[in-house]
């Protein structure tokens, strides 16, 4: 071989060697909001992949931050962030499958402390110094301390899986979120006993939530064993005043009432991919039947996840976890319908909470 | 690939005693015309009992396993193997956890394993366990690198991994019976029996293998503490036996039975506080055969019947799942040599896979039934070899058709060239399909068009030996299956896929005496993007796909002098994303091995010692996220032949 058929080799090499792609990913750059004027973005990461992550949307500034955690403590968050709680000057997250609710300093997001609680699900503040605490999979409502960020003791509820909770006077109401159970509980939060347990229209309640006649919503199922059900009834007597059931095909999830609280808005979500019973529905509390048509339709492969009203504007916040095998999107919209803003945010956004 | 080689024959005086077995004067007169020209044969090297890889797969790079790295390896996984000698990239869920196994940017579903010609993957899952196939069980490791879906069938998309037993044979001299031991870092515990006998026309062997471990190797958690890792024991038990009956010359029935159950703590990841989650897996693989040749006429039958069970709990979240899968795969072909240059293969494979469904009380099945054939031709004193191939498949009620097409050339002694052309196809699996919930039945298989082509400079002198062999492959696949949801998961067809790269195998060998130095280098260079997806707004578009390493590659360098051999092995595996827009990922590791064998001898008993050690610089890695894998640890092992 001559000289300069080394060259052309040396050459050809060096081209093949350029053409191949730079293997360090780029830099992911995490940032942080202000301490105040914050709609967080809870994003629940994919179950089993550790990929948890808190983002915020500052509407004054118009800009995201993210992953807060991640840019302040320099670790991943955990497996699967399912809410949060702002209570007194911590905030409080519950992170699922991680077993722990992560304790923040509201105002610099540096931990104050772990609680170590099997399944954490959702907080329900009752005082300074008392929160309930729902748990996956087993019958206990834990109660811990906001202060000393402790577990103080916990309730035992006659099913499993309590979920959602709703403050009512004296009382907290939680559902048995299993496909055996077709009642909701009434816990005194001044003994921490369930003192009643009144049965709904379908099985498996999981969210309660209360409208502004004091009327409480109750949203079952579990898919696919049981099919959705909206109930309203009145927490005083019991006595169910509506009920509404979703089509099998539809997955309902994630209901939350405007500011006035009298609209209902909630996701149904369609898993194969296709369009229909796929989208925001929302409708009066007075309706006698659900929606057919959606208010802000999902598009082929597409389904929500995230739903939230902001309290301050009453724009309509919106997550798309796009399979939640990549980063999701949130979408703003009017209440008169119009897109507003999109931006991406960390793996499967699942709440909002409105911190502002 | 096609495998020529060249034999050197020197018919010295001896020799032609031996052949002619004539008189003095005849002896004296091949003697006198001096030994005769080297004679060169450009011929096949067997190098599986398959007939599809040895004579109609002739543009295919084709690896063996080295007899002295299975050797090496007898008591690990095929897992262990594949990640510290193959340019594959094996996704371990941590030490003698799960393992599966990706061909050039291939998913595990797309990526084959094959026993003795029979496919056992998980007839509902569609991948197979690596790290559950024990090394002690495999005479012969191939690894077919890209697509071949006409010969091998649906899921036949990155490549594959062929698995074979030792062939029966007939020889009441050759009776063998060896004990295997070993025992390794965090309670490790290994014992293997391997025996054969055999008749004029019979013939049988067993295989039994069975170890323990605590593998409770100490880690680092998230947040910078040290701990053991918890819930991770590992006990499993298997065993393999053969019969065979030769009917007549070159007409043999086999059987094979094989058996294992793997029983595995699953320990937590590093975002869980704790895990109590435990799996069983079993599988029962049974399989007849039937062979017979005649100068011209091969036939043969397979006959195969495998169950496979997985029993996993977590009684922290009150889950139970008890999956079986059934899998019954016969096969039937005729090979015929049509004159000195040609042959012709037809062959007929059934599969019928079922899964039962014990919430909705079903049973779901697939069947799929294919005519193939292949045709092959040797060319210019077998320099050419050239194979087309084709495969109209029904699977229910969908038909496809499957054609390819490859050749290698050699153009001198020591360069040879190879392409290849497949269509590419992967039925969605029963999971995907029928999985309850979150089974999507309007799933489309996954489609496309494989291409690649390679040389192999192989020079040799006296004492030195080159091994150069460059692979470049593109591939295309349409309704490519991801599983996206939130709470229920369900398969779609989401996107296409490009997948492009180039693999090196280099190794060079220097013999002195007793003295034999080697240095061998591995590489891979794969680029597995999203080119369309159906999701709108998809940030996976342009993006290289999760579990990916672009770059991964092996390095080899050891002596062996007289009954000694020494390795040093390293690998390099490149950043891998976890999500598909790349927007996670975690870092790229490498590992440095140490191996070493010794063969000796204790009154006629040959005894081997084997010692490696892992990981020698402590990387802390994962395979997958949140999974450590074990800083420095060791394997010590002999095995101990009785006849």
């Amino acid at each position: 071989m001559g000289a300069k058929s080394y060259k052309t080799l040396i050459i050809v090499t060096c081209c093949l060697l350029a053409s191949c792609l730079k293997d360090k990913p780029l830099a992911i750059v995490n940032t942080v909001p202000g301490a105040t004027g914050n709609i967080y973005i809870v994003c629940e990461g994919r179950y089993g992949a550790g990929d948890a992550s808190l983002y915020a949307y500052e509407p004054a500034q118009d800009s995201v931050f993210g992953d807060i955690y991640m840019a302040v403590n320099k670790q991943p968050l955990g497996d699967v962030f399912q809410s949060m709680q702002h209570i007194g000057d911590k905030l409080f997250l519950c992170i699922n499958n991680s077993g722990k609710i992560v304790v923040l300093n509201a105002d610099n997001w540096m931990p104050a402390g772990t609680i170590s609680i099997p399944q954490p699900r959702y907080i329900l503040p009752i005082n300074s110094t008392k929160a309930y605490v729902s748990t996956l999979y087993s019958n206990q409502v834990y109660i811990i301390n906001p202060r000393t960020i402790q577990v103080t003791g916990s309730i035992t509820i006659q099913g499993l899986s309590p979920e959602g909770m709703c403050p009512w006077y004296d009382n907290a109401f939680t559902g048995s979120w299993d496909s055996l159970g077709n009642k909701i509980f009434e816990i005194n939060t001044n003994t921490n006993q369930v003192a009643n347990a009144i049965t709904v229209a379908g099985y498996a309640p999981q969210e309660v939530m209360l409208d502004k006649d004091q009327m409480l919503w109750v949203l079952a199922g579990y898919e696919p064993q049981r099919a959705g059900t909206l109930t309203r009834l009145d927490p005083s007597t019991g006595a169910i005043l509506q009920s509404y059931y979703f089509p099998a095909a539809a997955f309902p999830l994630k209901p939350v009432f405007n500011n006035t609280k009298d609209t209902l808005y909630i996701i149904e979500a369609n898993y194969d991919g296709g369009t229909a019973n796929n989208g925001i529905y929302r409708m009066s509390i007075y309706d006698t039947s659900l929606p057919s048509a959606p208010f802000v339709p999902a598009v082929q492969d597409q389904y929500f996840y995230a739903l939230g009203i902001d309290p301050l504007s009453g724009y309509i916040y919106i997550g798309d976890p796009k399979g939640f095998n990549q980063r999701g999107s949130v979408y703003i919209y009017k209440p008169d319908g119009t897109l507003m803003k999109s931006f991406n945010v960390g793996v499967g956004p699942g709440h909002f909470y409105f911190d502002e | 690939m096609g495998r020529l080689f060249i034999i050197k024959i020197f018919y010295t005086g001896s020799l032609i005693m031996a052949i002619i077995g004539t008189t003095n004067i005849a002896v004296a007169q091949g003697i006198r015309d001096s030994t005769l020209k080297e004679v060169r044969v450009h011929g096949k090297h067997k190098i599986s009992a398959n007939t599809k890889i040895n004579d109609f797969s002739p543009g295919q790079k084709v690896k063996t396993i080295d007899s002295a790295i299975l050797q090496q390896y007898q008591l690990q996984n095929m897992a262990n193997l594949l990640s510290q000698q193959e340019p594959v990239f094996v996704k371990s869920y941590g030490f003698n956890g799960l393992a599966t196994l990706s061909f050039r940017g291939a998913s595990a579903a797309q990526s084959a394993v094959y026993w003795n010609g029979v496919p056992i993957q998980n007839a509902a899952l569609g991948i197979a366990d690596v790290s559950s196939l024990p090394v002690l069980f495999m005479n012969k490791v191939n690894l077919v690198y890209g697509g071949s879906s006409a010969l091998w069938g649906s899921g036949n998309v990155g490549g594959a991994l062929l698995l074979e037993n030792e062939r029966p044979y007939f020889d009441t001299s050759k009776n063998t019976l060896s004990f295997s031991g070993g025992l390794g870092s965090f309670n490790q515990y290994l014992a293997g029996l391997k025996g054969s006998i055999s008749g004029k026309r019979w013939y049988f062997s067993a295989n039994v293998f069975a170890q323990t471990a605590q593998n409770n190797f100490p880690y680092t958690n998230e947040i910078g503490g040290g701990a053991n890792m918890p819930n991770s024991h590992l006990q499993s038990e298997a065993a393999l036996l053969q019969g065979a009956y030769k009917i007549g010359k070159q007409n043999v029935i086999s059987i094979a039975a094989w058996y294992q159950q793997y029983d595995r703590e699953i320990p937590p990841a590093l975002y869980e506080a704790s895990s109590v989650k435990k799996e069983t897996d079993g599988s029962l693989r049974l399989l007849a055969d039937w062979n017979k040749a005649t100068n011209e006429n091969t036939w043969y039958a397979k006959s195969s019947f495998i169950r496979d069970e997985i029993n996993y709990s977590d009684t922290a979240v009150l889950l139970r799942t008890d999956d079986v899968s059934y899998q019954f795969y016969q096969e039937v072909g005729w090979k015929k040599r049509l004159n000195n240059f040609g042959q012709l293969l037809f062959f007929i494979p059934v599969q019928i896979s079922w899964i039962y469904l014990p919430d909705s009380n079903e049973t779901k099945q697939q069947d799929k039934i294919a005519l193939a054939g292949a045709y092959d031709v040797k060319l210019f004193s077998s320099r050419l070899d050239v194979s087309a191939n084709a495969r109209a498949e029904v699977i229910n009620t969908l038909s496809v058709f499957l054609p390819g097409a490859d050749a290698s050339f050699m153009i001198t002694d020591w360069l040879a060239l190879r392409a290849n052309a497949q269509r590419t196809y992967r039925a969605p699996t029963l999971n995907e399909l029928y999985y309850d919930p979150g089974g999507n039945t309007s799933l489309k298989p996954e489609q496309g068009l494989n291409e690649d082509a390679g040389y192999t400079v192989k020079v040799k002198s006296a004492n030195f030996a080159l091994y150069h062999d460059l692979s470049a492959f593109n591939r295309d696949i349409h309704d490519w299956i991801l599983w996206i949801g939130g709470a229920i998961w369900t398969p779609h067809n989401i996107a296409e896929v490009h997948s492009r790269g180039v693999e090196t195998e280099n190794n060079i060998t220097y013999t002195s005496g007793n003295w034999k130095l080697h240095l061998g280098v591995n590489t891979s260079y794969v680029l597995s993007t999203t080119v369309a997806s159906y999701i709108q707004n998809d940030g996976s578009v342009g993006k290289q796909l999760p579990y990916t390493p672009r770059y991964n590659g092996q390095l080899n360098i050891g002596f062996s002098y007289g009954q000694v051999s020494f390795n040093y092995n390293h690998t390099y595996t490149g950043y891998r994303f976890t999500t598909t827009d790349e927007s996670e990922y975690i870092l790229p590791y490498q590992t440095g091995n140490m191996q070493l064998m010794y063969n000796t001898a204790i009154h006629n008993h040959s005894l081997q010692i084997t010692a490696q050690c892992n990981n020698i610089w402590n990387e802390r890695y994962q395979a997958v996220a949140f999974r450590p894998m074990p800083g420095v640890n060791w394997l010590v092992g002999f095995k101990l032949a009785i006849l």
